[in-house]
């Protein structure tokens, strides 16, 4: 069976990937801030408008215009799409905003959030949702740590309810050990990717983990990247050709079916 | 006073002169010429680790997975369950190295162990064994080059893997110096000579610790035996003490 893929965007990352996310799951982008979860959020959601496809975008730290403009500073006028209602922003910060009056109580339904988002993709007729970032959809009010029962349902949900390819992401800090990705990963059907920018001499070097990738032979890897301002990310050279003309150094080796 | 923790090697008769043997979370180097028993020591020591319940990673750069799974099939070690239940992985870097076909190997000692590590603390290995390791540290470059991708891919591996590591590399009689041994021996924790030799007019298996760090050894040739079910056994002490 052939899995249909979505392209990424980004080139030498859909090489890797043997042509990109595998369409209707979802995956995770973990990072500290300023590593470039939200560039990769708003490549493949260009991507995914240039290939003539809707996308619903949820964000919760900035607003949509925040998000239009940081597209527009790569050339992508995402105005334009909404205006032909191919994207839709949705700003939830309101909601975690006014979390402390009325939220606190009920804390956080993943069973409502997931169908009021999944009227908005039905309408919109979307086949990407991005959710930017997840996290304050999995913090329970009361706690200060979110729970991974909380996760595996909002997960299960999303899922289950909508045949979207979902791209979420979650805010990770490699200067603390608290995992604030709590487990994500482990109830997500596809995916996780771990962005990172690390000073590499006198520069900070960016890089592309992937920590997991089903359906796809890929071995954990770590892959430089640039951002420059026409293309988004871009993988740089040398991870892309010894990717795409030899295969990968090493293969894990597994027994043959009996 | 600080003991250094040790990893028993599983070579019946060494690991009492290594003082239960090799520093943990350091890299020694096997050198040999092919034939010599460098391959069965690894497996020796990935066994040995899985007895223990400790995981292994064996990466291999010239024979096939299944190659070295009858390898150790032949001297009684069934390694297929342990693959199974993801005690054992072996990786397979022959595919790569093979797809350059005469061009100079790509190679990043960075990118090299940062793969390898993404894998090995994911697996959760306490054990690798690199066989052999000159493919990663040897592109067709001055010598000077080979010494600063060596002491990299040595260092990288100490910083990024828990992993106590056991590499092998091939002696080159021809041109008087093993391909990396000379380079490493200030390197590595560990170096561990394997030869043939003429003996009594028949060949015989010998060893020779040559540097072993917080190791009382002096240097000296031991003898040993290859025996199905147990691999490498010295022979002086190895018939009465294996099951002490």
């Amino acid at each position: 069976m052939n899995d249909q893929r979505i392209s990424t965007g980004i080139a030498g990352l859909d090489a890797l990937l043997h042509g990109g996310l595998v369409k209707g799951r979802t995956y995770l982008v973990t990072g500290d801030t300023g590593t470039g979860k939200t560039i990769a959020c708003l490549q493949l959601l260009q991507q995914v408008l240039t290939q003539g496809e809707k996308a619903v975008y949820v964000t919760v730290d900035e607003r949509p215009s925040e998000i239009t403009d940081s597209a527009l500073s790569f050339s992508w006028n995402l105005q334009h799409h909404i205006q032909e209602k191919n994207l839709a922003i949705l700003d939830a910060s309101p909601y975690f905003s006014g979390r402390s009056a009325s939220a606190t109580e009920k804390g956080i339904d993943p069973q409502k959030i997931v169908a009021d988002l999944s009227s908005y993709v039905k309408r919109l007729g979307a086949s990407l949702l991005i959710i930017d970032p997840v996290t304050p959809f999995i913090l329970p009010a009361d706690a200060k740590s979110p729970t991974q029962d909380q996760a595996r349902s909002l997960i299960n949900l999303i899922q289950t309810q909508m045949s979207t390819t979902n791209l979420l992401t979650a805010h990770l800090s490699t200067r603390s050990s608290h995992d604030q990705t709590f487990g994500i990963e482990e109830f997500l059907a596809s995916g996780t990717f771990l962005l990172k920018a690390q000073r590499a001499g006198d520069k900070f070097q960016r890089s592309l983990t992937i920590r997991k990738m089903r359906s796809t032979a890929v071995l954990p890897g770590e892959y430089p990247f640039e951002i420059n301002s026409t293309h988004g990310i871009v993988f740089q050279d040398r991870a892309a050709s010894t990717q795409t003309d030899a295969p990968p150094m090493f293969e894990n080796f597994q027994l043959p079916a009996k | 006073m600080i003991q250094t923790e040790r990893v028993p090697t599983g070579v019946v008769g060494l690991d009492t002169l290594l003082e239960g043997g090799f520093p943990k979370g350091r890299s020694i180097l096997i050198t040999g010429e092919p034939g010599t028993g460098k391959t069965i020591f690894a497996l020796q020591f990935l066994h040995e680790g899985i007895k223990r319940g400790e995981n292994g990673v064996f990466v291999t750069a010239d024979e096939s997975p299944i190659d070295v799974i009858e390898q150790a099939a032949s001297l009684g070690w069934d390694f297929a369950p342990y693959i199974q239940n993801k005690q054992l992985a072996i990786l397979n870097a022959a595919a790569y190295f093979s797809s350059f076909s005469g061009a100079e190997p790509k190679i990043d000692v960075h990118k090299t162990v940062g793969d390898l590590a993404g894998f090995v603390n994911q697996f959760g290995a306490q054990r690798l064994v690199l066989d052999p390791a000159s493919p990663f540290v040897l592109p067709r470059d001055s010598a000077a080059r080979i010494q600063d991708q060596t002491r990299s891919l040595i260092q990288q591996l100490r910083a990024s893997l828990p992993t106590t590591n056991l590499l092998t590399s091939y002696a080159v009689p021809s041109i008087g110096e093993r391909a990396i041994h000379g380079v490493e021996e200030y390197l590595v924790a560990g170096a561990i000579v394997l030869e043939m030799i003429w003996r009594d007019g028949d060949f015989a298996r010998s060893l020779i610790v040559e540097k072993m760090r917080y190791t009382d050894i002096k240097p000296h040739q031991l003898e040993f035996d290859i025996v199905k079910g147990e691999g490498v056994v010295l022979s002086a002490c190895g018939k009465t003490t294996k099951h002490g």
